[in-house]
């Protein structure tokens, strides 16, 4: 018995052990980028990239902070868009799922082939911007920026899988005592996928939080920018630069520096780490035990 | 709990199939909108598209637009990169992220649990221009840490941004780094799901922690993880942008070892404004997936009727 | 199988079903309403219409390549205001970020996206793949009428530059278009190390000041480059080379040659011999190992790369410094100005081909080309807020002030602008005089349609991309790599390509000499 008891102590310890290596792997050059941003420009020019920095500077979190109320609004926004998003998408998405999954609908396979073919087929992004600007009319409401990742056939399908793993009888049971499709759904399918909800969940979360691209397209009033939009627009300076230097014309600002772009990236993605605990409380175990037996 | 009567039976099968239809609706029509409304763009691959003209008008030009790609010198370069990048991805995620989540499983403390997989996650929210700079970061020829960590054991530096040999490494690297921690997820979800009480009968049985993971906890994901991979075959084609084009720099030389299709359509063809032979190449890429996935699909029904996608 | 193939099928013809019955409102509706406007409008104009729509008030939509500003609602509405009471016009106006100006066009065109005027070029927004497709209306008719005094103030030859297929279809924001280029240097490095920048008169000739730099701080990488460095696109004229179309596209005339024969660039000694110059600077760690990923520009910023060669104009040095992070800078000046197609259509205002208000849009144009007001404000903001008069012409800028595109050279004719504070105050005359001085180009005018060709050029494009940076930052050696690219151009069909160009252009000369 006290042997058994080792085994396992030394087993986890070890495991323990590889995540942590991994951990520091995966986030070192995370952490460096921390630390360009706290750094001065100079000490990097002569040494290279460090973890600390060598010569503490603010300087970047001035820069970006001297205009506050752009980055404000973006935050704004993209938490706007991104709650309404990942609440609604998740809600459409998992419905959708649910009805593929269940084995004895009729259009089960249609709809699911359907579903695989948007996945793979794609029309190009010139019909696609043409119907949103010119047919929808979303261009430059808040709606442009959640309605077309709505539904992402990927997570349709992922969800219907998890789905699919819920015993039949716990379903068929309802339906004897009578309940409503819907009911069913919400008060069984629900509680037993609160993990796999809760993955896609922040799955959708992070495509809302990160995109640029709808903003790009489709936002033309600088007030409805999302904050993603502004960190690439910030990283590409260079390349605008560079542009305007071929066609004879200098520009007479100061470029943003690296340590400037870090700082902003920092920002903007700082959020996110603080939402997924949120997330990961749902990774529970589901109550599955004993709830059909007997 | 009285027996439904046979007619009964039909309209109640007529009324699930209904609330169902309802429940699905909404995920229809956005597919509709934003998904399937937009195919009638594919016919700008037969098309020399000229803007006054329009879609309809412009004039057909046959497969004259799909010349652009398979006559250029690249056809076999580029197919090969973003094949083999794609399997090696593909084998290289699926592997790490399962024995990761299945080790993330044996943990007891739940906090653990939770800072590790917020660690494995970090990368996947960066975007790739983040990435790119990072990468810059160690591979930067004088301020990088990787010649820096070479130097210090004597070595001499290397350019990495002008060593095309070097990056089906740095690539999959990076990949994996960036989006493991999304198939962790997908997979420690699945592997919770189960139900703990089989693990106890097995272990009373005798069974180790390897015969645990390989001849439970496997099969009873497997769902989960088939879909995943027939997707990912089905998009096999494809490549992500991003980390083709953004993280080597646009550094030409390295174009023989990094150059995927959809890298070489970007810089060729959408540079002079072709939008018809773009659009043909993107059917073929997406033609070819089809016929992977159900071919894919076909081989999974064979094994296992259930987990087939269609 | 056989299943799955019927579902397919129907899965398909539902598709296209559904998507033909939709998009007949798609891609014909703006179209041939439009068109019937446009007949009506020429015909108006022949006619001398009885009801002038250039009288009519209109909203002008257009897209401009600037960064979104803090005040630019303020603004408008002044420039709005400027404009109603002269023309009975306003704009509105949308800024779109330059990093995303490309691509957000690209869509808005192919999707045809209604709008009125458009901010273009030939490196923005594709000037003249978009007119070649037929973007843009053509604004033979309109210029002279409509704006007869912007048609006027540009040299009738350099309207050639931006006619495709016979029309005219941009207006020219007139600006620089005399290329010259020299070097800049850090002037403390000129002090410390008592440079005399008059002993170089060419690009070769700056090794003796990199030599100098290096030797006494070998921890340095003195001259700036990028993954297009600026003495490769720059310095083309400076190797005696006028280029065709599409940049690095092969096929060039040799600046000065009657006969105009189309050579191979790649195969020309100049560029070999730059090419190896700058090899030989770059094994020697004048170039940065790292100047291929672009990331040197933020050296510069530091003050850490004193030497840098690129373009001059009257002005420039003030300009320059923005790169330097702000220090000073004195410079050496080498080759004479010239002008070519390119340099012309640099920067241009276009009117959408579907456009309903053809005329008050060339009227707005106009405005923005010869009124000063109005373009200054566009340029500048409003007087006492964002900037304040010190001089007739003179301004000073009021700092973080909340509008400061910085587009003067997008918006119209530069020569309108207010001198601001340290710039020289007859920096305008002094620029037009380099414009009317400078070498011309023999190929003014002449402007190359790539439409046959253009499989070539874009196999060649991949060519290029591979080994151009390599070799123009000297991280490769252009004896092992140059007759690597020189073969795969020519399996890509160079050849097809100079040859087109050479019958293209004997054509033009033969119309020319009618």
């Amino acid at each position: 018995m006290v042997e058994k008891k080792e085994n396992v102590f030394l087993k986890e310890a070890l495991i323990h052990l590889l995540f942590i290596l991994i951990a520091i792997c995966f986030i070192y050059p995370i952490l460096l980028l921390i630390g360009i941003s706290f750094s001065d420009m100079g000490s990097i020019m002569k040494n290279g990239y460090r973890l600390i920095p060598e010569k503490f500077s603010l300087q970047a979190y001035r820069y970006v902070f001297a205009s506050p109320k752009r980055l404000i609004n973006g935050y704004l926004v993209t938490a706007f868009s991104t709650t309404v998003g990942t609440v609604t998408s998740l809600f459409v998405t998992s419905l959708l799922a649910y009805a593929l999954s269940r084995q004895d609908y009729v259009f089960r396979k249609k709809i699911s082939f359907m579903v695989i073919f948007t996945l793979l087929f794609n029309g190009g992004m010139v019909p696609w911007y043409m119907l949103i600007s010119n047919y929808y009319k979303l261009k430059n409401t808040v709606w442009v920026l959640i309605l077309p990742y709505l539904i992402n056939s990927w997570n349709v399908i992922i969800l219907r899988t998890f789905f699919q793993g819920i015993p039949k009888e716990m379903i068929e049971a309802a339906d004897i005592d009578g309940s409503s499709e819907f009911r069913t759904f919400f008060s069984i399918i629900v509680p037993q996928s609160t993990p796999s909800l809760a993955a896609v969940g922040f799955l959708i979360m992070l495509r809302y939080w990160n995109d640029w691209y709808l903003s790009m397209l489709f936002i033309e009033k600088s007030n409805l920018h999302t904050l993603q939009y502004m960190i690439y627009n910030m990283m590409n300076k260079v390349r605008e630069m560079m542009q305007d230097a071929s066609a004879g014309n200098m520009s007479l600002e100061d470029m943003p520096t690296e340590t400037v772009r870090m700082a902003t990236v920092f920002l903007a993605s700082g959020p996110v780490l603080f939402v997924f605990p949120f997330f990961q409380k749902y990774f529970v175990k589901g109550l599955t035990v004993g709830s059909v037996k007997g | 709990m009285k027996k439904k009567l046979p007619k009964s039976n039909r309209m109640h099968l007529k009324k699930k199939t209904m609330a169902i239809t309802m429940m699905a609706l909404p995920g229809i029509i956005c597919l509709i909108l934003f998904n399937y409304m937009p195919m009638f763009g594919l016919i700008l691959s037969f098309k020399n598209f000229r803007y006054d003209l329009g879609f309809l008008r412009s004039p057909w030009c046959g497969f004259d637009n799909f010349k652009y790609y398979f006559t250029s010198q690249d056809v076999w370069r580029t197919t090969r990169n973003t094949i083999g990048y794609n399997l090696v991805f593909i084998v290289s995620v699926t592997v790490t992220a399962l024995v990761l989540a299945m080790l993330l499983n044996e943990i007891r403390s739940k906090t653990a649990v939770k800072v590790y997989q917020t660690t494995m996650f970090f990368p996947y929210y960066l975007s790739f221009s983040v990435v790119a700079y990072i990468g810059y970061s160690f591979m930067s020829t004088d301020y990088g840490v990787l010649n820096r960590i070479l130097n210090m054991f004597g070595m001499e530096s290397i350019s990495w941004y002008s060593e095309p040999k070097a990056w089906p490494f740095i690539l999959p690297a990076i990949h994996l780094w960036k989006t493991v921690g999304h198939s962790v997820i997908l997979y420690y979800a699945a592997i919770i799901s189960i139900d703990s009480s089989i693990y106890e009968s097995a272990e009373i049985d005798g069974a180790t922690g390897f015969q645990k993971a390989v001849k439970i906890t496997l099969p009873l994901i497997s769902p989960i993880i088939i879909v995943l991979t027939i997707l990912s075959i089905g998009k096999i084609f494809h490549s992500d942008f991003g980390l083709f084009y953004l993280v080597p720099y646009g550094s030409g030389i390295l174009q023989s070892t990094t150059d995927v299709i959809d890298t070489y359509v970007y810089r060729s063809i959408t540079q002079i404004g072709n939008i018809g032979a773009s659009t043909a190449v993107g059917l073929y890429q997406s033609v070819v997936g089809l016929f992977l996935v159900m071919a894919s699909n076909i081989i999974v029904k064979r094994i296992d009727k259930e987990s087939a996608i269609f | 199988m056989k299943r799955l193939v019927t579902a397919l099928i129907t899965v398909l013809c539902a598709v296209m079903l559904i998507s033909f019955s939709a998009c007949n409102g798609i891609g014909t509706g703006v179209t041939q309403q439009d068109k019937a406007v446009n007949d009506g409008t020429s015909e108006a104009i022949e006619q001398s219409g009885t009801s002038n729509p250039a009288d009519e008030y209109a909203k002008i939509i257009w897209y401009m390549r600037a960064d979104s500003q803090r005040d630019f609602e303020v603004v408008m509405k002044k420039a709005n205001e400027i404009l109603k009471e002269k023309i009975n016009a306003e704009i509105d106006m949308r800024f779109v970020e330059p990093a995303s100006y490309n691509e957000k066009m690209k869509m808005v065109i192919a999707s045809n996206e209604y709008y009125d005027i458009c901010f273009t070029g030939a490196g923005y927004n594709d000037y003249y793949g978009n007119a070649a497709k037929g973007a843009f209306l053509p604004l033979n008719e309109l210029l002279p009428k409509y704006a007869p005094k912007t048609y006027a103030q540009i040299p009738e030859d350099f309207w050639e530059a931006v006619r495709v297929g016979g029309n005219i279809y941009a207006v020219i924001n007139y600006q620089i278009v005399g290329r010259q280029t020299g070097m800049y240097m850090l002037k403390e490095y000129q002090e410390r190390y008592n440079f005399d920048l008059s002993k170089a008169a060419k690009f070769e000739d700056m090794e003796q000041f990199l030599k100098v730099i290096k030797e006494n701080e070998p921890e340095l990488y003195p001259m700036s480059s990028a993954k297009q460095p600026l003495y490769i696109i720059d310095g083309f004229y400076s190797m005696g080379i006028d280029e065709i179309g599409q940049r690095h596209s092969p096929g060039v005339v040799a600046v000065g040659d009657e006969t105009l024969t189309v050579v191979n660039q790649y195969e020309m000694q100049s560029y070999i011999d730059r090419l190896h110059t700058v090899r030989d600077w770059y094994l020697k760690g004048y170039i940065s190992k790292d100047a291929v990923t672009d990331m040197s520009s933020s050296a510069m910023l530091e003050g850490k790369v004193p030497v840098h060669y690129g373009n001059m104009k009257p002005g420039s040095e003030i300009e320059v410094r923005g790169s330097f992070g702000g220090r000073e800078i004195v410079l050496q000046k080498f080759d004479n100005a010239f002008v070519n197609t390119s340099s012309i259509s640099a920067t241009l205002n276009a009117i959408s081909y579907a456009t309903r208000y053809p005329e008050k849009a060339m009227m707005v144009l106009e405005m923005a080309n010869t009124d000063k007001e109005f373009y200054n404000t566009l340029c500048f903001g409003i007087e006492g807020v964002h900037y304040n008069k010190i001089g007739e012409n003179e301004i000073e800028l009021v700092q973080n002030s909340g509008y400061y595109p910085n587009k003067a050279w997008a918006m119209g004719c530069q020569f309108n602008a207010y001198v601001i504070k340290g710039q020289p105050l007859d920096i305008w005359e002094r620029t037009i005089e380099l414009n009317e001085t400078a070498e011309r180009s023999k190929l003014l005018g002449f402007v190359f349609d790539p439409s046959s060709v253009s499989t070539e050029i874009a196999q060649c494009n991949a060519v290029i991309e591979e080994y151009g940076p390599g070799l123009w930052t000297g991280s490769l050696d252009p004896d092992v790599y140059l007759p690597q690219l020189v073969e795969k151009l020519k399996a890509a069909g160079s050849e097809k390509i100079i040859a087109e160009k050479q019958r293209q252009i004997n054509e033009w000369v033969a119309k020319k000499s009618k």
